[in-house]
């Protein structure tokens, strides 16, 4: 990539708010290129791999791509995106979760954008009269649940179940906490202790009658609310989906956050976000690489943060005054040094789905953690890595 | 357009020139339909009927001619996959419990609505039309306030002492409370179709009968219900047709959960897409056609049957 200026017409795609703020954000980028146009079309996030895998096939494709983290691992089996040009960035200068969630199959195929992490949110007013402090372990965490139930809580901890709910976004850090690695070289490694303590760790806040066997999805924020279930693990949007339902004063008063309880190896916690990637039969693929080059610098992440609170995906841009006053976004920092994010290989969609179900047997007590990881391995090897 | 003009046509000119005439007037009528039709229905159903024949998937879309022909490794594929037997079970009773219901359900209206209460009809027909017409999303946020585990339906039940099930979360419930909001979505299309059947009976049949004697049950099941068969036998083969690939109940209800009690063939076809699997998505689509063809064949030999 040479520093002559972009020209030329450079169209992206992006979904939800970011679709809906970066038509103005780019100016920027158009008043230091002034040859250079930039379109931006907003996808829903339901149409997203419908339209790119069309586009893919047709070859009628735009230049750059926003592209929900989870959905890399399809989008380079259809082998429509481009390796990310030698030099563009300097991968070692962003948050290492997200960098490694864009390698799939040993290449680089987008730069990270902007990341999200999940953290602990507990009612800090019935912890306090619990005698509580935010739990740093596993064991705390059963004790820290157990408290909450004696001081009059329905529940200790919500948990999401089953391929409805996503589970696997709570399972696969409990896996990494316990020290798994779901892919080494070619292979699956499911069948592991890590993954057993995993599900026994789950399955045992269901077995304790800790946590709900249902109504996760209904009814997470008015049980947090209503202090019935006054802890949950989740991702930043939380503050304010509390803050809309009850009141932002009220949930800045009683609401806590922390970073995840550590497991024996680590407290490893999902890594969520978005990256940006161009398309192998892009018409302007340079004007395209230096538009992502653009929104990788320190100066434009920080901006982006003010344009829509996205976390930079930059460890460079952290070193600013709006991101460091926040005790939430301190919480959020410190839990992005300590990431998993789903292994970037295409048939984890279709092995999580497996991991969600077992998951959901481990908690009702149909199968035994080892059964169910014997399972997961097997329909793994069955699999394959997809590509 | 000459053809069309009448106006200077032999009327007497009805031969093998004129009747050609008239088919390219009515194919031209016909073309925009089958147009969209070919391209954007049968184009793909046998692309995908050949594909299922390969080993095509997501990876293969930027160069779908490089795919290898693997013959029938899908079709074995699916009938070795637990999964998909499990939603073969699991549509099987779900037809098997949800077509009776809905039929006696649906006729047991339409025989209420045909006796009796003539003043509201109409009313009645509109209120049990409704469900069918409404959107699934709105009546499933209906649903699930009912069948929530503190819902509507547990409170009741509360109020008799009896501690309901979380109807929707468990495995043993969850496809009972799929086929109870199916066959309640469903009864009142078989409703209008029944109620049309009935209205067609002359009432001097039902006259006879009270004659010599036969009280209202018996003139139901020795008269109604024989004299009904087939719009009965009409009813079953929409229904089944539509039962067996249910897919909308489960998918906004239940996302197939709990422990995938309630993933049917169609929902299964959905994931298996939904992974990049076309190929194999694609046998399990076919598989289902197969059924629904071999059913319904079964049901139009019943319906042409000469002692209908």
């Amino acid at each position: 990539m040479n520093d002559d200026p972009a020209a030329g017409d450079i169209t992206v795609w992006a979904m939800g708010e970011e679709g809906e703020r970066l038509p103005d954000f780019v100016d920027g980028f158009t008043q230091a290129n002034p040859e250079a146009e930039v379109t931006v079309t907003t996808i829903p996030w339901g149409d997203v791999m419908t339209k790119f895998q069309t586009a893919v096939a047709a070859g009628t494709v735009p230049d750059v791509i926003m592209i929900g983290s989870s959905f890399m691992p399809t989008m380079v089996a259809t082998g429509g995106l481009a390796p990310v040009p030698e030099g563009l960035v300097d991968m070692g200068d962003f948050v290492e979760g997200a960098a490694d969630s864009t390698v799939a199959d040993g290449v680089a195929y987008g730069v990270p954008w902007y990341v999200e992490t999940r953290v602990l949110y507990y009612r800090a007013d019935l912890a306090q009269q619990a005698g509580l402090e935010a739990p740093k372990t596993w064991d705390e965490l059963t004790a820290f649940a157990q408290g909450l139930v004696g001081n009059g809580a329905d529940y200790g901890l919500q948990l999401p179940m089953g391929d409805a709910e996503d589970s696997s976004q709570v399972i696969l850090p409990f896996f990494s906490q316990a020290g798994g690695v779901a892919v080494e070289g070619e292979e699956w490694t499911l069948d592991t202790d890590a993954m057993v303590s995993a599900l026994e760790f789950y399955g045992s806040f269901f077995a304790d009658g800790l946590s709900p066997l249902s109504g996760y999805g209904d009814t997470q924020s008015n049980a947090f609310i209503d202090g019935t279930i006054p802890t949950f693990i989740s991702g930043p949007w939380m503050i304010n989906v509390l803050g809309d339902l009850a009141d932002p004063e009220w949930v800045e008063e009683n609401v806590e956050t922390a970073v995840v309880p550590a497991g024996s190896a680590n407290n490893d916690s999902y890594i969520g976000g978005a990256h940006l990637g161009v398309f192998a039969d892009a018409p302007n693929a340079d004007g395209a690489w230096k538009l992502v080059r653009w929104l990788s610098q320190p100066e434009t992440q920080q901006a982006w943060f003010d344009t829509t609170n996205g976390l930079p995906a930059l460890t460079t841009a952290w070193d600013y005054e709006p991101l460091q006053s926040n005790r939430r976004i301190a919480v959020l920092e410190e839990q992005l040094a300590n990431t998993i994010a789903p292994p970037t290989v295409p048939s984890w969609d279709e092995l999580s789905a497996t991991l969600e179900t077992e998951a959901e047997k481990v908690a009702n007590g149909v199968v035994t953690p080892q059964e169910a990881a014997a399972t997961i391995q097997a329909k793994g090897e069955a699999l394959g890595l997809g590509w | 357009m000459a053809v069309l003009s009448p106006r200077g046509r032999r009327r007497q000119s009805v031969g093998a020139a004129h009747r050609r005439k008239q088919a390219i007037v009515a194919w031209l009528f016909a073309l925009p339909f089958v147009a969209v039709f070919a391209v954007f229905m049968l184009g793909p159903l046998l692309a995908s009927f050949a594909m299922s024949f390969t080993d095509f998937t997501i990876r293969d879309i930027r160069d779908p001619f490089a795919v290898n022909i693997v013959g029938l490794d899908n079709f074995i594929g699916v009938f070795s996959d637990e999964l998909f037997r499990k939603s073969l079970l699991n549509t099987f009773y779900f037809v098997l419990v949800g077509i009776p219901l809905t039929m006696v359900l649906g006729l047991a209206l339409a025989v209420a609505l045909n006796s009796g209460i003539e003043r509201f009809r109409a009313v009645f027909r509109v209120g049990y039309y409704t469900p069918v017409v409404t959107s699934i999303v709105a009546v499933a946020v209906v649903w699930r306030f009912i069948l929530q585990d503190s819902g509507l339906l547990n409170t009741v039940l509360g109020w008799f002492g009896i501690s309901g099930p979380d109807w929707l979360n468990d495995p043993t419930w969850a496809m009972p409370s799929i086929i109870a909001m199916a066959a309640w979505r469903n009864m009142g299309t078989l409703m209008i179709i029944f109620l049309a059947g009935l209205q067609a009976i002359p009432s001097e049949v039902y006259e006879a009968a009270e004659m010599d004697g036969a009280g209202p049950w018996r003139r139901f099941t020795m008269m109604t219900v024989p004299l009904m068969r087939p719009t009965l036998l009409l009813g079953a083969v929409l229904l089944s047709v539509g039962f067996l690939q249910v897919f909308e109940e489960p998918f906004v209800m239940t996302s197939g959960g709990p422990l995938n009690s309630t993933l049917s063939i169609s929902y299964f076809v959905y994931n298996q897409f939904g992974y990049g699997a076309y190929s194999f998505a694609s046998a399990g689509a076919y598989v289902l056609f197969a059924l629904i063809a071999a059913l319904s064949a079964v049901q139009f030999r019943l319906l042409r049957s000469k002692d209908v």
